[in-house]
């Protein structure tokens, strides 16, 4: 009697002390800040050619990529666009290496399937009427980054498992304006004021039954962030000939303060042999700060008749990414320098008009490498992309792009593999007068 | 007390570009003389006869970007004659007075309007001087406005060939 009683108080202290674990491993959420690393895409011309825009961007996107480019822009401009996204995730055990067997831990063919459609943008660029140069000013909205993710895991022998479930993007509100400095220089800049939510939750179920004793036990996490920021983007855009066009940008660091609500229950339901019922529950709102570092980008463009390619290369190195206001604020800072890396996103792709139809097609690739320093990376997120894009009676352009991603990661806590794939469709419209 | 600095240089050199000078204009340079001139629109004044103190205004007129543009902006009117001309170029609806009589555009605002072309060359296949002596000065004057006699413009018998180069005008002009 004794030794059953132990047991169930050791199993319900075991529960407790991981509830408190992982209830202050959230609390820090220091392994995976969701705003660093996470490109979008915004515009679907951009997006066609793989987001290679720095050096490209002369239209009313010119506010995210490049502000620089809006000194292009000769027509008043209203623009705006919609995303589609389904990310489906599949989960399955490891297969190791060697001569070691496949892990029979975790089901195969398991996954979840998410799609979103939101607005991505809405954009006003107006040229100021000018004697010489160029003189335009922009404002807009854009959704520049997206918490939308779904992750589930089901073990073979007992069907317990997890469900984790993210949702919301990051909205960059934009004033910027560019101006001509000699013919073929222009450099321009863009005040951004960031605003969104980011949607956590985590369902984990477990249950055990050894014919002597049994319980269930469900674990529950939802935290909501709030987040709030602003910066500056300054850019330039040189045109040294017909052919070429370079261009600059430089991303002022960003620090965002984030409110956030979190509640966690515990459920755990021990039959010995009658039901006992534990429950765990607790929340808090704090609120902290996290400013991400600087980033740099440079891009290049080559015309060649109607074949127009491009190429960006991006910086940031995000171990300099800080938590400010933060309980156990060292700890997490320290974490920062230990979990994250330096990354050189980088994009390309090609544009081909026809002009006697009006029509371009596009493609590009880009590899935005996940900012850990981890062995847990199996493939790193990339995308391949196409679009195409339609002039419609002079002063209308749509245009429409597909970015297949995807990328692969491995935990080997609970030898469970994981894999991302996402298809983001990609419709922009803007009306010239 | 880093971020400081780096803010306080890009206010410098927003500062900078916009206070001391820069390559963009965006209204005309006042030019010696203006003040004692009396300033009616008549055609002759200096800011709507921009060709006689700016030689080259047929290559870079009002609003002209030097830069460059693909080809297939001059090769297809969709895209050039439009996407290359700044709106403040278009007459809108609330240019119009219905009951004015209508006045043909002069010869250069009709070859401003047609759009662009490439490296203008005009009719003589000479290129323009790229700065060029307005006619009526001497060439050790500097450029100002003559005060005596301005030269008006020679009214042009509107032929009917040359009016409706401008399908767009023509049209609103129309209706």
């Amino acid at each position: 009697m004794i030794r059953r009683l132990v047991s169930i108080v050791a199993v319900v202290f075991y529960f407790l002390m991981f509830s408190f674990f992982v209830a202050n491993s959230q609390e820090l959420g220091v392994v995976d800040e969701a705003t660093a690393g996470n490109f979008f895409g915004v515009g679907a011309r951009a997006m066609g050619m793989g987001g290679a825009h720095i050096a490209v961007a002369s239209d009313a996107t010119a506010l995210v990529y490049n502000p620089a480019g809006l000194a292009r822009v000769k027509r008043i401009e209203f623009s705006g666009g919609l995303t589609h996204q389904r990310l489906r995730n599949k989960t399955g055990g490891l297969t190791f290496v060697g001569i070691q067997p496949q892990s029979t831990a975790v089901n195969f063919n398991d996954g979840r399937l998410q799609s979103n459609t939101r607005l991505s943008s809405a954009n006003i660029v107006l040229p100021v009427p000018t004697y010489r140069g160029s003189l335009v000013f922009a404002f807009g909205v854009n959704r520049i980054k997206s918490f939308d993710r779904a992750m589930k895991f089901t073990f073979a022998q007992d069907g317990s498992g997890g469900i984790e479930s993210e949702s919301g993007g990051l909205y960059m509100w934009s004033f910027g304006t560019a101006v001509d400095i000699s013919p073929n220089v222009s450099v321009g800049g863009a005040f951004n004021f960031f605003s969104g939510t980011d949607n956590y939750s985590w369902l984990y179920e477990d249950s055990y039954d050894d014919g002597y004793l049994s319980f269930k036990y469900k674990y529950d996490d939802t935290i909501k962030d709030r987040y709030s920021g602003f910066n500056f983007k300054f850019g330039v855009r040189v045109q040294p000939n017909k052919f070429l066009i370079v261009g600059g940008t430089i991303d002022s660091p960003v620090t965002y303060t984030i409110r956030e609500d979190w509640t966690q229950t515990t459920d755990t339901v021990f039959y010995y042999p009658e039901a006992y019922w534990i429950q765990y529950y607790d929340s808090d709102n704090p609120e902290y700060k996290i400013s991400l570092p600087f980033s740099l980008g440079i891009g290049i463009a080559l015309n060649f008749s109607n074949l127009l390619l491009a190429g960006d290369v991006h910086y940031a190195d995000w171990t300099q990414m800080e938590y400010k206001r933060l309980w156990d604020m060292a700890e997490a800072n320290r974490n920062i320098k230990d979990s994250y890396t330096d990354v050189l996103r980088w994009h390309v792709g090609a544009e081909y008009l026809f002009p006697g139809i009006g029509t371009t097609l596009r493609a590009g690739y880009y590899q935005n490498p996940l900012p850990y320093k981890s062995t847990w990376i199996k493939k790193d997120r990339d995308g391949i992309t196409f679009g195409i894009g339609f002039l419609i009676d002079q002063v209308m352009t749509v245009d429409l792009a597909w970015v297949h991603g995807s990328w692969e990661l491995n935990d080997f806590n609970i030898e469970l593999a994981e894999k991302y794939t996402t298809n983001k469709i990609f419709l922009t419209t803007a009306y010239h007068f | 007390m880093k971020n400081r600095f780096i803010w306080l240089g890009i206010l410098l050199i927003i500062v900078g570009v916009f206070a001391i000078g820069c390559y963009t204009v965006l209204m005309h340079p006042r030019v010696q003389g203006e003040e004692e001139e009396n300033i009616e629109h008549t055609g002759t004044y200096y800011r709507e006869h921009c060709t006689d103190c700016h030689g080259d205004y047929h290559s870079y007129p009002y609003g002209y970007y030097y830069g460059f543009y693909p080809d297939y902006y001059w090769s297809n009117p969709r895209w050039g004659h439009y996407y290359a001309y700044p709106w403040w170029w278009d007459r809108y609806w609330w240019d119009y007075d219905d009951d004015a009589e209508y006045v043909p555009p002069s010869e250069e605002k009709a070859e401003r309007r047609r759009g662009l072309e490439p490296p203008y060359v005009p009719e003589t296949k000479t290129p323009v001087p790229f700065i060029s002596v307005p006619p009526s000065r001497t060439e050790e004057q500097p450029v100002q406005i003559k005060k005596e006699e301005p030269k008006a413009p020679q009214p042009k018998e509107p032929k009917k060939e040359e009016k409706p180069k401008d399908e767009k005008a023509e049209k609103r002009r129309r209706e």
